[in-house]
């Protein structure tokens, strides 16, 4: 890629990391960490390594409906500090965050917590070096911190998705700076997530979710039941608060991170994948009749019902709509933790898996 | 015009510029659905957006009609 081919606005600042830095942060076109300064021939170098046209639109990135082009993502992934062989992982995972049923608007504008988080499947990990093991949600590996960081970034720079401004998020949460992680396949018993949605194992994909927060389980019990009904049952009392305010009542395709060590003890037992989502899409759930009035605000049952399609005649408010939007992978190390993800209020934002080529 | 609640005030302000229409009329809804209101509020919030939604729509159209620029 030659940098006279580039077409984003040269910003001449003065030559030191720090009067860069400096820009950014004035001009609000930073996530408040120190950023590497995008000059033409970092991004040109970037560029080099998805050898696609600069300026193919990807998606438009709302609430400033900005067109992103790959020229756009490869500076974001320089100011994260991306290596050029992340860019088509960049790519993906803006394809799908701009797709309608992710609601990129809503996710960037609630009062709500949610940040896109990425999750990696197929040979794509090892080749980045994605950690899917121990630590797989914590800091230290580059390739992890740094295209969820890239992410954010674009959704800042190219969207306007500002804090506190245009971002109304409440509080935020750690997510919204970076969150990518990758499948542990190897110490998984059941076929890779990816292989759900018809893709080969040769395959690589990239699944966003517009995940709220991050409830940590230590699962209890030395058989596979037990620590699935353990599981069911924390997640049942968090469903119960977390989704009930506004009317959409379960819904979505919420995350469970299961450990390694529970996807061992659940599979050892005779546990399938899908026999894990059909009880927790079974026992994680509420009956209709034990949501305290409340938490139901001004609405009467009947309008509740109404806005809740979830809602079963014998009122049974359920994590999904159908066990099958239950999203399960097996990530992390070992010992006896699993986390739920869920996804922002119910059913406001799915998630989207696109191939990485 | 655009009728928000007054939380995405700010985003709404920003949006119009990033649209080119800074001096969007807007008006502010103060309770959201999901918050804090006491029984009646809501209703409240909708009988008084009526009067700001024709006062926002009559002089916009009366600072964009030709006789205001003359006058």
């Amino acid at each position: 890629m030659n940098v006279a081919d580039l077409t984003s606005p040269l910003i001449e600042v003065e030559d030191s990391w720090e009067a860069a830095n400096d820009w950014f942060l004035k001009e609000k076109l930073s996530d408040g960490l120190p950023i590497v300064p995008p000059t033409a021939e970092r991004v040109a170098r970037m560029l080099d390594a998805a050898q696609r046209d600069a300026q193919e639109v990807i998606g438009i990135i709302p609430p400033k409906w900005a067109l992103c082009s790959i020229e756009k993502i490869a500076i974001n992934a320089v100011m994260a500090g991306c290596l050029p062989e992340y860019l088509p992982v960049l790519i993906a995972a803006v394809e799908a965050i701009c797709e309608p049923r992710f609601n990129l608007y809503g996710v960037q504008a609630t009062t709500g917590y949610v940040g896109p988080a990425l999750l990696l499947n197929g040979p794509i990990r090892t080749v980045l070096h994605i950690n899917c093991d121990a630590g797989v949600f914590g800091p230290g590996f580059r390739a992890n911190a740094t295209i969820g960081r890239a992410i954010r970034l674009l959704l800042i720079t190219v969207g306007g998705g500002y804090p506190g401004e245009t971002d109304r998020s409440t509080f935020g949460w750690p997510g919204k700076y970076t969150m990518c992680f990758g499948e542990n396949q190897e110490k998984s018993p059941w076929e890779p997530y990816h292989l759900e949605f018809g893709f080969k194992p040769e395959e690589s994909a990239v699944t966003v979710f517009g995940i709220n927060g991050f409830l940590p389980i230590h699962t209890a019990g030395n058989r596979g039941e037990q620590a699935l009904a353990s599981l069911a049952e924390v997640i049942r009392m968090h469903h119960g608060v977390s989704h009930l305010d506004v009317g959409s009542f379960g819904g979505g395709t919420p995350l469970i991170a299961l450990g390694v060590e529970d996807a061992e003890i659940m599979a050892r037992d005779g546990i399938t994948k899908k026999q894990v989502k059909d009880y927790l899409w079974q026992y994680a759930s509420l009956k209709f009749a034990e949501i305290p009035a409340r938490r139901k605000g001004h609405k009467s049952d009947e309008d509740l019902l109404r806005e809740s399609p979830n809602v079963t005649p014998d009122s049974v408010v359920h994590l999904s709509t159908k066990p099958e939007d239950i999203m399960v992978v097996v990530l992390g190390g070992k010992h006896r933790h699993s986390v739920f993800l869920p996804m922002w209020t119910g059913r406001n934002t799915l998630c989207v898996i696109k191939p990485i080529v | 015009m655009t009728l928000c609640q007054s939380i995405f005030l700010e985003l709404a302000r920003t949006e119009a510029k990033f649209f080119g229409v800074a001096h969007l009329p807007l008006v502010a809804i103060p309770h959201h659905p999901s918050g804090g209101a006491r029984p009646g509020e809501h209703r409240a919030d909708a009988e008084g957006a009526v009067d700001l939604v024709a006062e926002r729509l009559t002089l916009a159209a009366a600072a964009a009609s030709p006789q205001a620029r003359m006058g």
